[in-house]
């Protein structure tokens, strides 16, 4: 097990392990580290979890990591990261996931969990429990990880981005929290709208998604709490690069190519765009 | 009526040149126009006027002119006291952002006395008393059924004596219309994305948007029978193109926490869309994403 990091987190491991603060408790551990995959030499699973916008850079940096029985399992946001492994690797090497927690780096070196669920779903592209997915399954449960190998692992990725991309997308169109603008009847007639938008597309790629998921998804932003913020909304904040691609500029691509309309998408995308490489020196 | 950069710029100008003045002001601005004047910085200097100011229109009595300067979101209680200012031969010029002002003004007053102008420059107040004017101001007016009153003529040259470049128009609500196109889409979208038209608009989809935002007013203006020109949306995105780095003003409030204009701007947009059937799809977004907005922090 090998971690692939940078700068100060990268050195803070390297030094002193690596924390996790968990909601009750936490752990240190000894891990290896590096920036450089070429130290690491092939592996039986690359589990590519960097930011969406690094995966330019980051995917052909794997390749040593790859060797003939080498896995990729992505735990992106979006619907894309699989594909563009996919590109480079093979489609057959990949097993689209995601995950389902709250997690940040608190300081170099240190990683809090700030929700207690934490929960990955993953497996193979067509359905089948396969020996390797069934593998790694185990291998993540014997870590006390709690994965879902999942028979429509698509379906599980386009339902996270169905709620995601109004969640983050209108939060930062409004610069309000989801739950702050879904209280004006013009936040909640935005978030509908969006929300079909994005079932729109996902059914035309061959997921249906319908009215009870658009019901659905606005019934979680009717729970969420009134100050809880999208991660891309406390990126906009802070000034940092956004994941605009992946969460919003990924209905209105794939859309295009489907023949859907996506108006308010590329509405949201549009008034983003500006702030999509974050603001340096902004706090 | 009003004496922000618009009010306070032509106010301290037309005073400067020897008119009777009286600026009608709130809060600490109008405590520092009554105890050290009015200052206007100008793109070529600076004039510093001894003016008369107050809050209550009533000390002032009837006018031959009253120029109407409020932000648009105050109409609602403003107009009624313009009723003291108001005798048979006043004229009122409102210079209002949107294209709404001199209809609203007429239902209380009288159409007859009105006179839709529009501003064209960049001013602003500086700090209390103080006004800057970056872009050096010009005024269009004119009356809505075209009579080239001696009235109008008389005002123009009071304008021009002045030192304020002013033109009559003959068809105001182009003019208006010309200005509210633009205006409404720039203020919406550069509010909307936190960003200034320079930078907002070297992204093609920004662009697309802000023409999009553009389209739907013009739309809207052709519908009600406003004669706009054809071209109007591409001469309108080289002119912004053009135009030195700037922010705007509804950008500015915004960000400031203060009230803005979105009700006279993309909210009168989809007001007037709806009531001739025009849609206005990116107008309707914008308004909706900044609303929770429009009446300033906490409001």
């Amino acid at each position: 097990m090998t971690l692939i990091a940078r700068g100060a987190h990268l050195q803070a491991i390297q030094e002193n392990g690596l924390q996790v603060i968990e909601p009750k408790g936490g752990y240190s551990v000894k891990v290896k580290a590096t920036d450089d995959p070429s130290q690491v030499g092939p592996v039986d699973l690359v589990i590519l979890s960097v930011k969406t916008y690094q995966n330019e850079q980051a995917i052909p940096m794997m390749k040593p990591l790859i060797e003939r029985d080498s896995t990729v399992i992505t735990l992106q946001n979006g619907v894309e990261s699989a594909e563009e492994v996919g590109q480079m690797y093979g489609p057959e090497r990949v097993l689209p996931g995601s995950a389902y927690l709250l997690c940040n780096i608190d300081s170099p070196g240190v990683v809090r969990q700030r929700a207690p669920v934490a929960r990955l779903s993953f497996g193979e592209a067509n359905g089948n429990r396969s020996a390797r997915a069934i593998a790694f399954q185990d291998a993540f449960a014997k870590a006390g990880i709690e994965a879902d190998l999942s028979e429509d692992v698509m379906r599980a990725l386009w339902s996270k981005l169905l709620y995601n991309t109004p969640a983050n997308g209108l939060a930062c169109a409004s610069r309000l929290t989801p739950k702050a603008f879904f209280e004006f009847a013009e936040g909640r007639a935005l978030f509908e709208a969006a929300f079909q938008e994005v079932a729109s597309v996902a059914t035309a790629s061959g997921v249906p998604l319908g009215d009870i998921d658009v019901k659905g998804a606005m019934g979680l932003v009717a729970q969420r709490p009134l100050d809880g913020k999208g991660s891309m909304q406390a990126d906009l904040e802070t000034g940092k690069p956004l994941e605009l691609e992946a969460i919003v500029g990924s209905i209105g691509r794939i859309g295009r190519r489907m023949n859907v309309a996506t108006p308010l998408m590329d509405f949201v995308y549009a008034l983003l765009l500006p702030h999509k490489n974050g603001h340096p020196g902004d706090t | 009526m009003g004496a922000g950069g618009v009010g306070g710029c032509l106010g301290g100008l037309l005073a400067k040149a020897g008119n009777d003045v009286s600026l009608i002001a709130r809060g600490e601005h109008l405590e520092a126009l009554r105890e050290h004047g009015l200052k206007v910085i100008r793109p070529g200097g600076e004039i510093i006027v001894e003016i008369q100011a107050t809050g209550d229109p009533s000390e002032v009595g009837q006018v031959d002119l009253v120029l109407f300067t409020v932000k648009t979101f105050q109409n609602r209680h403003v107009i009624t006291s313009l009723k003291s200012l108001m005798g048979p031969e006043t004229s009122v010029i409102t210079l209002q952002n949107g294209v709404e002002s001199h209809e609203q003004l007429s239902a209380v007053l009288g159409a007859s006395n009105i006179l839709p102008g529009a501003y064209w420059a960049s001013s602003h107040i500086l700090s209390p008393g103080v006004i800057s004017e970056d872009v050096e101001a010009r005024v269009s007016f004119g009356a809505v059924d075209d009579t080239e009153s001696l009235r109008a003529l008389d005002i123009r040259k009071v304008f021009r004596d002045a030192g304020i470049e002013a033109e009559l128009s003959p068809d105001p609500l182009r003019v208006l219309w010309e200005k509210f196109v633009v205006l409404s889409a720039l203020s919406g979208i550069t509010s909307a994305a936190q960003t200034r038209p320079k930078e907002l608009l070297q992204f093609p989809d920004a662009r697309k948007m802000f023409c999009d935002a553009m389209e739907e007013a013009l739309a809207v203006g052709l519908a009600k029978g406003v004669d706009l020109p054809a071209n109007l949306v591409r001469d309108s995105l080289n002119y912004i193109d053009g135009l030195p780095d700037f922010q705007n003003t509804m950008h500015s409030d915004y960000e400031a926490g203060r009230p803005t204009e979105l009700d006279a701007l993309s909210g009168a947009v989809i007001r007037l869309g709806n009531q001739i059937g025009v849609k206005t799809p990116v107008h309707g977004y914008l308004y909706s994403v900044l609303l929770p907005h429009k009446d300033g922090a906490g409001g």
